[in-house]
């Protein structure tokens, strides 16, 4: 989608125009269910996370800027409501120092690279992969990560590098390709 | 650098990744965000409460100039029998005044009887109520009684409770004469005027109305018991 349409698109949206509305669905949708099952690894918690994320993306949508491009504002939304989910069913502070040992991991050899990483970040515990997914893929420091989920910066650094150790070990043994 | 590199891998193969959602969930979401809005926002109801005490205040406050109860003067007695069982507070049953003009009426001199408003006059009434007052007294044969009548009326006269007294109505006073005259009967408090006293103050007992000036009445054989009252108006209770 070019700049241009996506701004067309953007104040359709605005106007509360259902055509425009499924098209932006239509064309982030995919992108922003596949954030809400990285963070939730629930197929029916990642669908009410999405759902509540187009909710709050169709109502604000005129509040958004052009600051940044669309994709990271919905993600960021998504993210929070991927966050107010697990906050809400209290699983974040209870595995937080859940032991690895202890966890239940499916790992299954799969021949698409990416839909394998997606499964193997989704089967960590939920603290390391919501601190894995928050500082590796979207790009936040342990500061903003301590304040969002209430943690210290240790324990959000700790996560993190028992995440990274667990990731690691999958990678090696399972991805041709990543360069050791 | 390791771990940077490891970051960099998921990060770039996951920025972009999709996984088709379920269908019909933009419906879902549609119905959903009707759903919402057709509801009751929170600013919609902060609007309708506001709108709703701006058009209420006007009356709240008129009705303020207004008189909060209209009093409908009326004249209850109670129904005394001599040998019916003591019944403290509350106010035993009461008859409405059907009885009072069965109740022999006996002249009474009346200094004066002013009620200060533009009611109907009570005049009648009163010298009714009196006379029942005086008959009830005459016919106990418990001394209490009498003694309890003859400390109200002494109150009455000294007008030590004058500014509670002022706004007395007339009925209730004679209502609660009676009452009390025969509570003091049976509760055998001969000589003393302190439980007379709380119970004259009891809520119950009345009920706030116009100014009144009440009558004195002679009775005979009080006078002399009234010295010997006037000695104990300060002692509590003695038995």
């Amino acid at each position: 989608m070019s700049p241009e349409e996506q701004e067309k698109i953007i104040k359709q949206c605005v106007a509360e125009n259902p055509l425009a509305q499924r098209q932006l669905y239509e064309a982030y949708a995919g992108r922003l269910y596949a954030v809400c099952l990285r963070y939730l690894n629930h197929r029916e918690d990642a669908q009410e996370a999405l759902s509540n994320t187009w909710i709050k993306v169709f109502d604000n949508i005129s509040r958004f800027r052009f600051e940044s491009a669309l994709n990271t504002w919905m993600t960021k939304i998504a993210v929070r409501e991927c966050l107010m989910m697990l906050r809400k069913k209290n699983v974040f502070f209870q595995s937080l120092n859940e032991d690895i040992t202890q966890a239940n991991y499916v790992l299954e050899n799969h021949n698409d690279e990416v839909e394998y990483l997606q499964h193997i970040i989704e089967s960590l515990p939920v603290g390391f992969r919501t601190v894995f997914n928050l500082y590796a893929i979207e790009g936040y420091g342990h500061k903003e990560i301590a304040e969002m989920l209430g943690i210290s910066e240790s324990t959000s650094k700790s996560q993190l590098s028992r995440a990274r150790s667990i990731l690691r070990k999958k990678v090696e043994q399972n991805v041709f390709n990543y360069e050791r | 650098m390791k771990d940077d590199r490891l970051d960099k891998f998921f990060q770039k193969r996951l920025e972009n990744h999709e996984v088709e959602p379920p269908p019909g969930l933009f419906d879902d979401i549609q119905r959903k965000r009707k759903k919402s809005s057709r509801g009751f926002k929170p600013q919609w109801i902060a609007a309708a409460i506001a709108a709703l005490v701006t058009l209420t205040l006007p009356f709240y406050f008129a009705s303020d100039d207004e008189p909060e109860m209209v009093y409908t003067p009326r004249t209850i007695f109670p129904v005394i029998q001599e040998d019916e069982p003591h019944t403290p507070y509350p106010v035993p049953d009461v008859k409405v005044a059907s009885s009072t003009k069965q109740a022999p009426q006996k002249q009474i001199q009346q200094k004066s009887v002013q009620v200060q408003n533009s009611k109907p006059d009570y005049s009648k009434d009163l010298a009714n109520d009196l006379a029942y007052i005086d008959q009830m007294a005459k016919q106990s044969k418990r001394e209490g009684a009498v003694l309890a009548f003859e400390a109200d009326l002494k109150l009455y006269e000294e007008e030590l409770l004058d500014r509670y007294l002022t706004s007395l109505e007339i009925e209730v006073i004679a209502e609660g004469l009676n009452l009390k005259s025969e509570n003091m009967a049976l509760e055998e408090s001969k000589n003393s005027i302190g439980p007379l006293v709380r119970k004259f103050f009891h809520p119950d007992y009345y009920i706030t109305v116009e100014s009144v000036q009440l009558p004195s009445i002679p009775l005979p054989g009080i006078g002399e018991k009234k010295e010997k009252q006037q000695t104990n108006t300060d002692s509590p209770e003695k038995d």
